[in-house]
């Protein structure tokens, strides 16, 4: 169960979220869409247990959520291998996971800095799969990887998360045929979402 | 004078000191910039007291001391009050400046202490560890026979100092000055290598670019 009730995230004086109530699919693909600044990340922060709100709750029963942020965020002092064995302790496991999303035998034990964006970002796939997360937050996990890659990498995720929630932010119309819920953020005068898409009626 | 078996005994008794100082600040300052990064009230009360420490002139604090304690252990207690002040900021730094998305990722993966501690405190505060340890050690043999000078205890460089000043040897002066500048050299080089073939054995300092990904 994932729900919020009457949530509110405020930066100082900038309201970002406002007396949000909703609750969210347990499972398939949920996207979220909607405009810059909306306030999506922030969502994903609060439920994803980063962030806490400043008014209102958030229910989870979810306790092993993973994070794909926007950035690859890997440790600059371990190379691939470790960085993705560092989260489950488990270097075959680690090893096994990021071979299929990084075919280039080397590449496993290259620093963050002697790999190319996509690689990184591969990496840090490889990083939340590896965790076991019993749900998953993605914020515009695919940006700035070609269309080959994005839709392996694609893939490759929605094929190893069939058994557990996916929530993720996009930009893309193109991401959407991947979602079974997709949800537009709207902030004013209080934020709500509305649904576009549920997997019983197919968006437009 | 190399040839005397007392210079040996002295040499080795004031870097022994020194040393012994140097090893205490290093877990001394270290421990106190954790604390006072983590307890706010604490950097407040620490802060002055350190800036204080800095801006006092060595002389005093070994004068003051040697009323309490006692000679042998009075260089070792100077160098580490000269010494902790370099090792507090570059480590508090060193913590503050931890990535804070790296914090994230550890927070998202839940990280256990350790794994937190080990994989990412280490790693990021070890440069500023490092060049603590680099502007430091020069700093400490100074103060470590400063201190011996006027402490005057058995079998040490600052009391053969001291004596070459009261016996106007000047060729005695220039000759343990140049013993303290070589073991200072010396010292620092085969400290600096030690920590940095620990830290690379341990991936606690970083190959290549050490920057956050995609921060």
């Amino acid at each position: 169960m994932l729900k919020v009730h009457n949530l509110s995230v405020k930066y100082g004086d900038h309201t970002v979220l406002q007396d949000l109530s909703a609750s969210f699919p347990e499972q398939g693909v949920t996207a979220l869409i909607g405009p810059s600044g909306v306030g999506k990340t922030t969502l994903f922060r609060v439920l994803s247990g980063l962030l806490k709100p400043t008014e209102g709750s958030v229910t989870s029963t979810y306790q092993k959520p993973a994070y794909l942020f926007q950035e690859p965020r890997l440790f600059p002092w371990m190379n691939a291998l470790e960085n993705v064995s560092v989260v489950c302790g488990d270097k075959q496991k680690a090893q096994a996971l990021l071979t299929e999303l990084l075919p280039q035998e080397d590449a496993l034990l290259k620093y963050p800095h002697e790999l190319s964006g996509g690689m990184k970002q591969r990496v840090s796939i490889a990083r939340a799969l590896a965790y076991d997360p019993d749900i998953l937050f993605m914020d515009e996990p695919f940006k700035g990887l070609d269309e080959a890659t994005k839709a392996s990498a694609a893939r490759f995720i929605f094929e190893k998360t069939k058994d557990i929630p996916v929530f993720f932010i996009t930009h893309d119309k193109e991401d959407l045929p991947y979602c079974d819920t997709v949800y537009r953020i709207c902030a004013a005068p209080v934020t709500t979402l509305i649904l576009e898409k549920s997997s019983k009626s197919p968006v437009e | 004078m190399v040839q005397s078996k007392d210079f040996w005994l002295i040499t080795l008794l004031s870097l022994i000191r020194v040393i012994w100082g140097i090893l205490v600040s290093l877990l001394l300052g270290s421990v106190l910039a954790y604390l006072t990064t983590q307890v706010k009230l604490l950097h407040i009360l620490v802060s002055p007291a350190l800036s204080a420490i800095k801006s006092t002139p060595v002389a005093s604090f070994i004068i003051l001391a040697l009323l309490w304690l006692e000679r042998d252990s009075l260089p070792v207690l100077i160098t580490a009050l000269i010494v902790i002040p370099i090792i507090w900021a570059n480590v508090s730094e060193g913590i503050e400046r931890v990535d804070n998305e790296l914090l994230e990722v550890a927070t998202i993966y839940r990280f256990s202490l350790w794994t937190k501690f080990h994989r990412l405190y280490l790693p990021s505060v070890a440069p500023y560890f490092m060049a603590a340890c680099k502007s430091s050690l020069g700093m400490a043999w100074k103060a470590g026979i400063a201190a011996e000078v006027l402490a005057t205890p058995q079998h040490s460089i600052g009391t053969e100092l001291y004596f070459s000043k009261t016996y106007l040897e000047t060729p005695t002066l220039f000759a343990w000055t140049l013993v303290v500048i070589l073991l200072s050299l010396i010292i620092e080089k085969l400290f600096v290598f030690g920590l940095e073939r620990i830290g690379h054995h341990w991936k606690l300092l970083p190959k290549g670019g050490h920057h956050a990904e995609g921060s």
